[in-house]
């Protein structure tokens, strides 16, 4: 709903007039939300404001705070409805109607048949509609005060005001009360603005002297001095009592122009008429009215609580008495919410269930409206008070036995006075922390004897726990208060309010108490849960509490092991269980310590399988993804120390359980392997009978495992890294029949689609390298001769061109010749952990087959890189490629005749194709020259690093 | 051509021996010759009888002879011509309190008026249209020396209950009972408020308004007996609905100027001022009884009338 604004037009007429008004220029940009101050005043107008008396900086941030509120009001209670409007009230038909009824007129109206009556005077307007009916009427009020009809404007304005006696749609009411505050502000600052002028110009608008920041009733001209006592007059003839009272609360600012200090003296009295409206809703949203103006008028700076009253020696009124430490810009405020505390308490006894009723909502709704104003007036009250302020406000309102009015029949049905639940709710809002903490005993007392239905009374305890854990009390007290609070909390049988509390006193608990009492608190929630219905929401409660335990706890085991928490877990179902359990993991996986409490495990891995059961092929890709990191993370972290074989079972398991996983079986292989190499660690480097025979259950274990991997790469990746644990561990035959299943499974692959093929590439071609750098160290088949490995990836390059092409395959091919050439040197070059094995240099010691076999399979490996080499269509690609090579054979051969050749002939050729400045082709170039080969037909590099 | 008196009081009250003082301005198209300006000052009562008091034929035929409290004649221009365009011609006439007799306050009521005008004339030739100005400027009582009586004293203290009402009452309200206890200060200054309290203390039957009013007294000497009449002036609600209980409500009224004025008794007539308390109940009365009965609407309402005293001190 759109903020009610009136055109400031008045402002600029004042300009025109030729001198500013900052303070009406000033409030005028207040109310319409800052936007509108005059550019060409601000700087002056700032100054004269800096030095003004009730500052209009404080005016301003007061407007600013009420806006904000306003429109979380706004939206609160925002509804869509209709509103029926008696044509008594109704200045939202257009047609003018005639002045008021007489009040004999009005009481015979009532007295008619009142059903028939209000058929025929009374139309429904939707809310939108009333709401737009408003706006228009703001416009014509500005409207007829710029053709200065002021009093046409006026008579609107009452008419405006006399719109929130109409309270037969409680929901609407907020809005409503927003509304018409606004229409009222905007004609009470336009008053203001008028006064003001006259009293700084004559009556031609001619300007005579500006009234000094700090002016009193004496600097005022006696015309201006005039207007204002009409304006007073004529609000005071307002018949009715709520129109009457807003409209005076929308102009008491100007009483400074006619009494020297009048405004706390005026404040005071309407209050006490206040006490005239017995509609709750009506009668609080007034006291918010005049709050809100209250705080612009008394800043809660100024000065002695001496209120001049105004009210002649008629004092009598049964009021609190103030003490003198309350100042009186806060004094009003209390005594005008215990008043309508004695109206409010009438609805909570249900004195006005018959009206509210009729208005089709509940007791507890009515209250909800009214909450706004409670919050509202206890943030002014509390606002900047001291101690001793506190404490009596704390007392006026929390032990109202003093302050009940004499009574003689009437409401003899309210029993004794306890506070109000509601009161106290706002009261703690808005209490600071640290006084909360000095007085909490006092602050159980009185929640605990409040419990009316205003507020639900755990939401009390709730709030309470909440500052507490804000500001913490004394430590002696700490014990006492939890004590004090459960005996009341633990006997409700609602479980979502017991649980709200729970909740929040678990943080109270984590802070200041030791273990013992979360236990016993632990418990308590667990037999709550045995005997109440389990709904929703008090396992989000529970839900909050476990993470709030995780969160405290950085152990997921200390968690774990506290009593009950188990049973606690078992509580959950469904979604929140799932909620939970990736919590805890979480928890778990962030702590990154290692799991080796057995207890913890078994947990941990039975809340992994459910949640690993609860994905299906309807879960989402992110789900599932982070449930699999979540298990893979949990499964690395698991630790059996030296139980080596329990690991394994583990993993055994852990394979069994989470058969929807890829990665989790890379986890499980990776974890597999880590064992065989613990293993080997353990016996010292040595593998004996025993560690060979659980080697070989990894191995086997793994073999069984990866073939279920879907992706090709990981598994032959897998595989290989299984190949070299079992080569370690000395198990030859496991070695070679895993490179092999690697191989196969390549022979096997089809090639990888469209856009990912140069990525698979990528992968088995840094495969093959690996793999070739693993050959170096395994020794060579007894039977099938010393490269048979070897050999199966020649043949695999072969036989399937298209899996490694390009660059890669050469690339693959010079890490052969590579291969070859250390193989060749007979230098191991790895380090391997067991000595057991040896390598093919000392199996095959200067034997001449092998040295045959090893130059025929070069020469193969020589020829192959050569014919690959002029295939691919790039140019650039080509010349690379011809660099490689001749890098790679430098490299690995001695440098001879035929090397020679080939070197210089791959070299021209790269030449002829690459730009001479290519980085590459110098570096080559220069160290080709170093081992001997000069080119011929090249230039010497220009350029030395 | 047009004429205008500007008095130099804004709000046009003067209080004797204050001197009413301005310019009467003049604004011709042309030039004018005149045979001088005269302005008088007037102060009439004029007294009229309620129809319902003496009767309307009495009421017809009798008319009060008004009082004549002040006249005054002052020529302020002598005969000349004034020049086209604006003209502005300064006057003063100073309010006098005539020997032997006062001015009174001015005041206006249905039966009772006290006026006070001011006539400029602009005075011409035989054959030339005169022209003529009115202007209503008030006269207040200069604040009086009141004996100082005792705060309390005019304190008067109030209860309406069902055993203190004149008229009959509805049956439901005479069973229920009610009891509304109150306080006012019956000698009020006129530049100030009514002030006082009321609290209900008891009802059976809720209560869905309570108002103060306003009356106003007129008397009017009719021969040998006054002629007397009541009338609302202005009413304020005190309480809307049904208020708590045992909790005191404000009594505050401001004093509509113009209609009110000091007490005051002169012979041939009196004004005198009452507050009315009027307590409405949320009754809801038989059918029989709205149709039958001619005082209905006043059997849901209780009342408690108090004489207040208007001072202007």
């Amino acid at each position: 709903m759109a903020q009610l604004k009136l055109p400031m037009e008045v402002a600029e007429d004042v300009q025109e007039a030729g001198f500013l008004d900052p303070l009406g220029a000033n409030s005028a940009g207040a109310f319409a939300g800052g936007g509108l101050i005059s550019k060409a005043g601000t700087s002056r107008a700032a100054q004269r404001l800096r030095k003004g008396p009730a500052s209009d900086e404080h005016a301003q941030a007061v407007a600013a705070e009420w806006d904000v509120y306003k429109s979380s009001v706004m939206q609160r209670f925002a509804s869509t409805g209709t509103i029926t409007v008696t044509t008594g009230l109704d200045i939202l038909s257009k047609e003018p109607k005639g002045h008021k009824k007489s009040v004999t007129a009005a009481h015979l109206e009532q007295l008619e048949d009142s059903d028939k009556d209000a058929r025929e005077g009374s139309k429904i307007i939707s809310q939108q509609e009333y709401v737009t009916r408003l706006r228009e009427l703001n416009d014509e009020i500005a409207l007829a005060w710029l053709n200065n009809e002021r009093v046409a404007a006026l008579r609107l304005t009452i008419k405006v005001a006399r719109l929130l006696m109409d309270t037969s749609v409680p929901q609407f009411y907020p809005t409503l009360f927003v509304l018409v505050t606004d229409v009222m502000d905007t004609v009470g600052n336009l008053v203001w603005d008028r006064i003001k002028r006259k009293s700084e110009g004559d009556e031609s608008d001619e300007l005579v002297a500006l009234l000094p920041a700090n002016f009193t009733a004496d600097d005022v001209r006696p015309e201006a001095k005039e207007t204002c006592n009409n304006w007073f007059y004529k609000i005071g003839c307002i018949r009715e009592v709520l129109p009457r009272i807003y409209l005076e609360i929308a102009i008491l600012r100007c009483t400074v122009f006619l009494e020297k200090d009048p405004a706390a003296g005026s404040i005071q009295r309407l209050t006490l008429m206040m006490r005239g409206i017995s509609d709750p809703l009506a009668s609080a949203y007034a006291h918010l009215y005049l709050a809100r103006r209250g705080q612009v008028l008394l800043p809660p700076d100024s000065g002695d609580s001496e209120v001049p009253t105004s009210y002649g020696a008629l004092s009598s009124f049964l009021q609190i008495t103030v003490p003198l430490a309350v100042p009186r810009s806060r004094g009003y405020l209390i005594n005008g919410l215990n008043d309508y505390l004695f109206l409010f308490r009438r609805v909570l006894y249900g004195d006005f269930d018959k009206k509210i009723a009729a208005s089709g909502v509940d007791r507890r709704l009515y209250v909800t409206l009214v909450e706004p104003v409670f919050e509202w007036i206890m943030k002014c009250i509390f606002e900047g008070a001291s101690q001793d302020e506190m404490a009596f406000v704390v007392h006026a309102f929390g032990e109202p036995q003093p302050l009940t009015p004499r009574r003689r029949g009437g409401n003899a049905g309210q029993p004794d006075q306890e506070p109000v639940s509601v009161i106290v709710h706002y009261m703690l809002k808005q209490l600071p922390p640290a006084y909360i903490a000095g007085e909490a005993l006092n602050m159980l007392r009185l929640i605990k004897s409040s419990k009316d239905v205003s507020l639900s009374q755990h939401l009390n305890y709730k709030l309470l726990g909440e500052k507490l854990c804000e500001c913490s009390s004394p430590r002696e007290n700490q014990l006492v208060i939890l004590n004090e609070a459960w005996k009341v909390v633990m006997t409700y049988s609602n479980l979502p309010e017991y649980m709200a509390v729970a909740d929040v006193f678990l943080d109270y608990i984590l802070q200041y108490c030791t273990e013992m009492e979360l236990t016993v608190l632990l418990k308590d929630i667990l037999k709550h849960f045995r005997n109440g219905d389990i709904s929703n929401a008090a396992l989000v409660s529970l839900e909050s509490i476990i993470f709030k335990l995780v969160t405290h706890y950085t152990d997921i085991t200390k968690v774990l092991n506290l009593v009950h928490v188990v049973d606690i877990l078992d509580l959950f179902d469904g979604e929140i269980r799932l909620s939970v359990y990736k919590r805890i993991l979480a928890s778990v996986t962030r702590s990154n310590q290692k799991i080796s409490d057995p207890v913890t495990r078994h947990i941990v891995f039975e809340q992994c399988r459910v949640l690993h059961d609860s994905l299906d092929s309807l879960s989402s890709e992110d789900d599932r993804r982070q449930i699999t990191r979540l298990i893979a993370r949990f499964v690395q972290l698991v630790d059996y120390g030296l139980d080596l074989e329990q690991h394994l079972a583990f993993l055994v398991d852990c394979r069994a359980t989470f058969g929807n996983m890829d990665l989790l079986r890379e986890t499980v292989v990776h974890s597999s392997n880590r064992l065989s190499v613990s293993t080997l660690k353990l016996a010292g480097g040595l593998s004996n009978k025993q560690t060979i025979e659980f080697v070989k259950a990894c191995v086997t274990f793994n073999a069984i495992t990866i073939p279920s991997i879907t992706s090709i790469i990981s598994r032959i990746h897998l595989f290989l890294e299984t190949a070299e644990a079992a080569f370690m561990n000395g198990l030859l035959s496991h070695t070679e029949d895993l490179v092999k299943t690697a191989l196969k499974c390549l022979q096997d692959s089809s090639i990888g689609d469209g856009s990912k093929q140069k990525e698979f590439e990528e992968a088995i071609c840094s495969f093959l390298q690996k793999l070739l750098s693993f050959l170096t160290l395994a020794p060579g088949h007894p039977e099938l001769g010393a490269f048979y490995i070897l050999r199966g990836i020649l043949t695999l390059l072969d036989s399937r061109p298209k899996l490694v092409t390009g660059r890669r395959r050469l690339q693959v091919l010079c890490g052969v010749v590579c291969m070859l050439s250390a193989v060749r040197e007979g230098k191991c070059l790895h380090y391997s952990l067991n000595e057991q094995v040896d390598g093919n240099d000392i199996l095959y010691f200067e034997d001449p087959l092998y040295e045959e076999e090893l130059a025929e399979i070069t020469a193969v490996v020589v020829d192959m890189l050569v014919t690959c080499l002029d295939q691919d269509d790039d140019k650039a690609q080509r010349g690379y490629q011809h660099l490689d090579a001749c890098n790679a054979l430098v490299t690995a051969f001695k440098v001879d005749g035929d090397l020679k050749t080939l070197c210089t002939g791959l070299l021209q050729k790269a030449s002829a194709v690459l730009t001479e400045t290519d980085a590459y082709l110098q570096v080559t170039t220069r160290f080709v020259q170093r081992r001997g080969i000069t080119c011929v037909g090249m230039g010497t590099p220009k350029c030395c690093v | 051509m047009s004429l205008e008196i500007k008095l130099n009081r804004l709000d046009r009250v003067y209080r004797p021996p204050d001197v009413v003082d301005g310019v009467l301005v003049i604004d011709t198209p042309s030039s004018v010759s005149h045979q001088g300006v005269r302005l008088t000052a007037t102060g009439t009562i004029m007294l009229q009888l309620s129809a319902r008091q003496v009767g309307v034929f009495e009421s017809l035929y009798t008319s009060v002879k008004p009082i004549e409290l002040m006249h005054k004649v002052v020529d302020i221009q002598a005969s000349g011509k004034f020049p086209r365009g604006r003209t502005e011609v300064p006057f003063a006439i100073s309010l006098e309190t005539p020997k032997g007799g006062k001015l009174y306050e001015s005041f206006h009521g249905a039966y009772v008026n006290i006026q006070y005008l001011l006539t400029a004339e602009l005075i011409r030739g035989y054959l030339q249209k005169q022209m003529s100005v009115i202007v209503e400027f008030m006269v207040e009582g200069k604040k009086e020396q009141v004996p100082r009586v005792p705060f309390e004293s005019t304190i008067v203290n109030f209860y309406i209950t069902h055993d203190t009402q004149k008229h009959m009452i509805a049956p439901v309200l005479r069973s229920g009972g009610f009891k509304i206890t109150g306080r006012v200060v019956t000698q009020c200054s006129l530049s100030e408020y009514v002030t006082g309290e009321l609290t209900v203390e008891h009802s059976a039957v809720p209560i869905s308004s309570i108002d103060v009013q306003l009356l106003r007294v007129e008397s009017v000497a009719a021969g040998d007996r006054m002629a007397t009449e009541t009338s609302e002036i202005q009413s304020t609600q005190v309480a809307d609905g049904d208020i708590c209980r045992g909790l005191s409500v404000p009594i505050y009224m401001v004093l509509p100027r113009l209609l009110t004025c000091p007490t005051l008794s002169a012979g041939a007539f009196s004004l005198e001022f009452e507050l009315s308390i009027v307590v409405t109940f949320d009754a809801t009365l038989s059918k029989h009884a709205l149709l039958y009965e001619p005082n209905a609407t006043k059997m849901a309402t209780a009342y408690e009338t108090l004489p207040l005293k208007l001072l202007r001190i």
